[in-house]
């Protein structure tokens, strides 16, 4: 025993997956140049950290998920520009992680550095909206970063952006689909109506109601990545339950954690059939499954 | 016979066993009803009718006091004395009534006629005599200030807000938030609530005047006369006088900033440490965020009552790590009291100061730090 008091570790109390720590170690790095943005953009889209995401999701053995986010980042650019947006790609070459999982993990110091970084990086850019496909990245910008009110940037989640530009979408196929409301999007920042209403642009696509919708929806388990245990799989098994009991063929998400988590227990569930828990449908974000209705390629 | 007690002993210890059983399972039920506080159920718990369980009841209740009293009236009459005499002398000193009454006889007491003098004779040249008018009598008077009084002190819940209006305008919402109840906040109601517990004291005093002077001839009628009118008087300066020195040195009401630093730094043992818990306290226990809370729908009924523990202090360890911030106990909070931004205050809290050495790509379980060592610097 020494007698040198333990310092405190809590990053280790709380099972980091690998993309944590990645970011993380990105956060701690300091160094930074100066940069600036070819062109004036008026918008801004933040795909937030899915290539990280992706890297925990390939290379890691603890999960089964198979998801793949670049692809939301792909479709989400494709939408703007279907929508006559030309947004400025804030991705993770000059940006960093928004810092929402270390913030809601009580880990304020890689988050102030986080903040800080993206700020900095926010006023070199000069855009006037901020959109992002992430349910997470829309509440911290908007409540713990206070873009409005600092840096006078609104702040927008990417159902918003699209939402009355007249877009038009045909499913190649009849689908019934299921809305689900992340936490972030729905009872953090009160939009229910946007993701919606882009659903029901879908030509052949119907839309039912899961038994706990807006309001009291069902949470996915795992926001900011705190666990991935017994309980967190049960609220999503129950989550999934009811998505069976009405029937769909798809569900559609809004934050790319909901995305990650129920399509990772879906392949869990397709995997070890003996246990008996089977779902029949897919899980996709819903920026997928707009690009997968687009009438004409652009 | 010694058979039969044996039988007798082993019939009362079974049924003593059987009820003390009855007993264990009632309290376990009533602890576990008092975890599922379901608002579903509580909806369906019912009281007992007023009719006919409470009203056979009372009835049987009243018939049966009656009957003790008839019974005690007809068979047990009371031990009477010999009959009053109206011819004998007036007693000396007078009897009294009970010590309780004594301010009621000693208003009867200090009053007197009522009359008005008006000097008629002083306008010249009508030579008329003087008048006195005779408005009450003291039997009447004396009998008035009684209601008076009783009055006064029934009406204080009716009009005490309404006077606190007029007296003090800036002030502020008087009507519906009420007034200062300390006495150093308000010298004057308090100046008043002493002239009246003093002036009953002397009225008490006052209407033994006749026993006092059997025993002590030189404290006259004059003198205790004066006493009653003055030392009520006499009380309430010296109050308001007290009162309002100490409020001008310092003693101010305080104001929310201050009471707030109060329950912080002054009160440890509630640990109070943000202004965010100060909020918690709207909450008014409705039990809808324990009811929808997932993490207590799926694991630890008891073990991981998140909301349950934050109102038993104990919103730390595997608790507050285990919430899921999804938000549905704000979405149903009636007080719309946001829950998961008091997670997030708690957690920040928690880990307060922490380094991030070591927290980058090391496996869990290496170096010298176990898993789950959180070192608190308290």
């Amino acid at each position: 025993m020494s007698d040198k008091p333990r310092q405190k570790t809590y990053a280790r109390t709380i099972p980091h997956p690998l993309f944590e720590r990645l970011i993380v170690d990105d956060a701690m790095n300091k160094e930074s140049n100066e940069w600036k943005p070819e062109r004036y953009h008026e918008y801004g889209y933040f795909p937030g950290c899915v290539d990280f995401m992706d890297v925990e999701v390939k290379f890691t053995h603890l999960n089964k998920g198979d998801a793949d986010h670049a692809s939301i980042a792909a479709a989400s650019i494709k939408l703007l520009n279907y929508a006559d947006i030309d947004p400025l790609v804030l991705d993770m070459n000059v940006f960093k992680c928004s810092g929402h999982d270390q913030l809601w993990q009580g880990n304020l110091e890689v988050f102030d550095a986080l903040k800080e970084h993206n700020l900095k990086r926010l006023k070199e850019s000069g855009i006037k909206i901020i959109t992002c496909s992430c349910a997470e990245c829309y509440r911290t910008f908007a409540v713990d970063y206070d873009l409005p009110n600092t840096l006078g940037i609104k702040v927008e989640h990417i159902t918003q952006t699209l939402q009355g530009r007249g877009l038009k979408f045909k499913a190649p196929e009849n689908v019934t689909v299921a809305y689900h409301d992340p936490c972030r999007l729905g009872r953090m920042m009160g939009e229910y109506e946007a993701p919606r209403d882009l659903i029901q642009l879908v030509d052949g696509a119907t839309m039912v109601e899961l038994e706990n919708n807006k309001e009291r929806a069902l949470c996915c388990g795992v926001s900011s990545m705190m666990y991935c245990n017994d309980a967190t799989k049960a609220v999503r098994r129950k989550r999934l339950d009811q998505g069976t009991d009405a029937g769909i063929d798809l569900m559609l998400g809004g934050c790319p954690k909901c995305y990650m988590h129920m399509q990772c227990m879906l392949n869990e569930e397709r995997m070890n059939p003996e246990e008996g828990h089977h779902h029949d449908y897919e899980m996709m974000d819903l920026m997928q499954f707009l690009v997968a209705c687009l009438e004409d390629e652009k | 016979m010694s058979e039969e007690k044996i039988l007798e002993d082993d019939a009362s210890e079974m049924i003593a066993e059987s009820i003390q059983e009855q007993q264990e399972l009632d309290t376990i039920r009533k602890l576990e009803n008092r975890e599922e506080h379901s608002v579903l159920e509580a909806s369906l718990v019912k009281g007992e009718p007023l009719y006919p369980h409470e009203l056979s009841r009372d009835t049987v209740y009243t018939f049966y006091v009656l009957s003790i009293m008839f019974y005690l009236g007809a068979f047990v009459p009371p031990p009477l004395h010999e009959s009053a005499d109206p011819t004998a002398g007036t007693a000396y000193p007078p009897p009294l009534p009970d010590w309780y009454l004594l301010w009621a006889f000693g208003c009867l007491k200090v009053a007197t006629d009522l009359k008005i003098g008006l000097p008629l004779s002083m306008i010249p040249f009508l030579g008329l005599d003087d008048i006195e008018l005779f408005l009450m009598s003291a039997k009447v008077w004396g009998t008035l200030v009684q209601g008076l009084i009783v009055g006064l002190v029934v009406a204080v819940p009716f009009i005490d807000r309404a006077l606190g209006a007029v007296i003090d305008p800036q002030y502020g919402d008087v009507i519906n938030r009420g007034h200062e109840r300390r006495p150093i906040e308000d010298p004057v109601r308090a100046a008043i609530g002493v002239y009246g517990i003093a002036m009953v004291i002397m009225l008490s005093v006052f209407s033994i005047n006749a026993n006092i002077a059997l025993y002590y001839p030189e404290v006259t009628t004059d003198l205790l006369y004066a006493l009653t009118l003055w030392g009520p008087i006499a009380c309430a300066l010296i109050t308001y006088l007290f009162l309002d020195r100490r409020r001008s040195e310092g003693a101010k009401p305080l104001s929310d900033e201050e009471r707030f630093d109060l329950y912080t730094k002054g009160i440890q043992d509630r640990r109070m440490q943000r202004i965010y818990e100060f909020k918690l306290n709207r909450c008014y226990q409705c039990g809808l965020c324990d009811d929808i809370c997932p993490v207590r729908d799926m694991e630890g009924e008891h073990e991981l009552n998140i909301i349950f523990n934050t109102f038993q202090n104990k919103h730390d360890g595997v608790a507050l790590w285990s919430c899921i911030s999804c938000g549905m106990c704000t979405a149903v909070c009636p007080q719309n009291i946001e829950y998961v931004d008091y997670v997030l205050e708690q957690r920040l809290l928690a880990t307060l100061g922490a380094s991030t050495e070591g927290a980058n790509l090391d496996l869990p379980g290496t170096g010298s730090t176990p898993v789950g060592g959180v070192a608190y610097e308290r």
